[in-house]
């Protein structure tokens, strides 16, 4: 059932290759590891958080865990020191994994005590704790269980076609919910990983593709923006046999260039949809409809189902109604979690807001048409917009700048308003410190006045006027 | 010399980084502003400054500073 992670792991065939220790596992060796690592472990659950690249030592300890039923917290390793304590605080996390450098072959993966004790037991089902925004280091974090990990890698094997003698070559950090699923697959199916934290603008990634030669392709939006850009007929992509989408919607016009270049060579590209809350995966397109329907994303996995609910929360059986997207499956979280005590219990959700506004086509296929709560991607980032904005009246009052703000924003672009004029310098200042805040790059971030925040009867920020008063200075600009 | 300040220039803004810090031994992936997306806004800086266009090769292959006053050289452009 979990052939990702259990002791079905030593007969499978492949290897698992780490590309900066030049290390190089078989199936077998990195199973005894696994064994070996866990004797290391002190008796009863316990939170062990995992900060960590894309490393064999990373793999080893993350399996280990899982297999012995312990609850991990997987942790950016671009976290700073801060956020980094933060998070350990909140959840009185008692074991840190501190992979930052790379491990040698010889030694197994080490583990300290924070000093960290709790008197609140962590619920049995419980096994894995992801973040849905590494970006600001939200606390809040998704409760995940093996059978949740499980349940999400049959049905995405269920139609992406990844076989035993496949190599993967990661393109994807493994805190991240989709690259994590990208490895329970190739684990699960027994093929090739090889491990790297290269990006797709350096060379040595492009080496390590031209030497493995992978089949499958996963990337972020953002990803296929870059492949895009550096010229899809001069990058050494022959090998892959199937290119696959996840993490926001792709803008058209990436998916109308990527689409054309896969159906003339008849490789396959995998529209897909999906959030941390769901595991990973929730919906996908099927590739030989993409043509008809470029911005849809499809149908609900196997096993999953798809429903739109209107504002009353009453389903919408109509063709072409937007509601918002709620989806039912044995991959669907435990809850949320925001602190240690949240880590007791469990909640049965059978139907997960999605927090996305959709609709569906006549033949069923799903297309997201907006978002009901307020976040925005930035390269392939999730950011709320929410969060920016206490962050945002924080640097104000530090700054002591006084003024009325908010935060709004479209995907790639984050707006931070304000009513008073400022100068140059402070403008400067808070668009530098909020993108290194959220560890984006500052052209993504832009300052705008307006007159007045302007606010609905509640009393609450109205946001789309904001927006919309924002973007009508850009066309004066203009 | 002026070409010299031009690339500078073109790594600041790219970057969002000092001037002092713009010296041979800046790398990518060593600087944590200089990630795949400083990248892409610095190759668009470069080619807009010196107008040439870049190949894959080349853009893929600038790692440091250095490196690019190597790979600009190709293009008949000296510093």
């Amino acid at each position: 059932m979990q052939g990702f992670c259990d002791n079905n792991l030593a007969i499978k065939q492949g290897f698992i290759f780490d590309a900066e220790s030049q290390t190089k596992l078989s199936y077998f060796e990195l199973n005894q590891k696994i064994e070996d690592l866990i004797h290391t472990f002190p008796e009863g659950k316990f939170l062990y958080a995992v900060k960590a690249n894309n490393s064999l030592a990373a793999l080893i300890t993350y399996l280990a865990l899982l297999r012995s039923g312990q609850c991990i917290l997987l942790l950016d390793p671009n976290l700073n020191a801060e956020q980094k304590q933060t998070l350990l605080n909140q959840y009185q996390v008692e074991f840190l994994f501190d992979l930052a450098t790379t491990e040698s072959d010889k030694q197994l993966p080490q583990f300290i005590k924070t000093g960290y004790q709790s008197d609140i037991a962590i619920h049995a089902d419980i096994n894995l704790l992801l973040s849905t925004s590494g970006s600001t280091a939200s606390p809040k974090l998704v409760k995940l269980s093996l059978k949740n990990l499980a349940a999400n890698c049959e049905s995405i094997l269920a139609y992406l076609p990844v076989k035993p003698d496949d190599t993967q070559v990661c393109t994807l950090p493994m805190h991240y919910s989709f690259g994590l699923s990208v490895l329970h697959t190739h684990l699960q199916q027994g093929a090739n990983i090889v491990l790297n934290n290269f990006s797709l603008m350096q060379k040595p990634f492009w080496e390590l593709i031209k030497t493995y030669r992978p089949q499958g392709f996963y990337g972020v939006p953002f990803s296929y923006q870059l492949l895009t850009q550096l010229g899809l007929k001069r990058l050494p992509l022959d090998s892959f046999s199937y290119f696959a989408q996840a993490g926001g919607k792709m803008p058209l016009k990436i998916t109308e260039l990527m689409h054309s270049w896969c159906a003339e060579l008849h490789k396959p590209l995998f529209i897909m949809y999906g959030q941390t809350e769901a595991t990973a995966r929730i919906a996908y397109l099927k590739p030989e409809i993409l043509a008809e329907k470029m911005q849809s994303i499809g149908q609900a996995i196997q096993g999953g189902k798809l429903k739109l609910c209107d504002e009353a929360g009453r389903e919408i059986v109509q063709a072409q109604t937007i509601g918002e997207l709620y989806y039912s499956g044995d991959n669907v979280c435990l809850g949320l979690a925001e602190n240690r005590a949240d880590l007791a219990n469990i909640e049965a959700i059978d139907w997960l807001a999605t927090g996305d506004l959709a609709k569906f086509d006549q033949e069923g296929d799903f297309y997201i048409t907006g978002r009901l709560k307020r976040f925005i991607k930035i390269t392939g980032k999730r950011i709320s917009l929410d969060e920016v904005e206490q962050i945002f009246a924080s640097l104000l009052t530090e700054n002591q700048i006084q003024t009325a703000y908010s935060v709004v924003g479209q995907d790639d672009r984050l707006l931070l308003v304000v009513t008073d004029l400022l100068d140059d310098e402070q403008q400067d200042k808070l668009v530098n410190e909020i993108a290194g805040l959220l560890a984006i790059h500052q052209k993504y971030v832009q300052l705008k006045q307006i007159t007045v925040i302007p606010r609905l009867s509640n009393g609450k920020c109205d946001y789309p006027e904001i927006n919309r008063q924002c973007l009508n200075q850009d066309a004066v600009n203009v | 010399m002026a070409k010299l300040e031009q690339l500078k220039t073109a790594f600041v803004t790219a970057l969002g980084i000092e001037d002092s810090e713009v010296t041979d031994s800046l790398a990518y992936s060593e600087h944590a502003k200089w990630d795949s997306t400083a990248h892409m806004v610095l190759i668009a800086e470069i080619e807009s400054q010196f107008e040439i266009m870049l190949d894959t090769d080349d853009i893929i292959d600038m790692s440091s500073f250095a490196k690019a006053k190597e790979i600009l050289a190709k293009y008949e452009l000296e510093f």
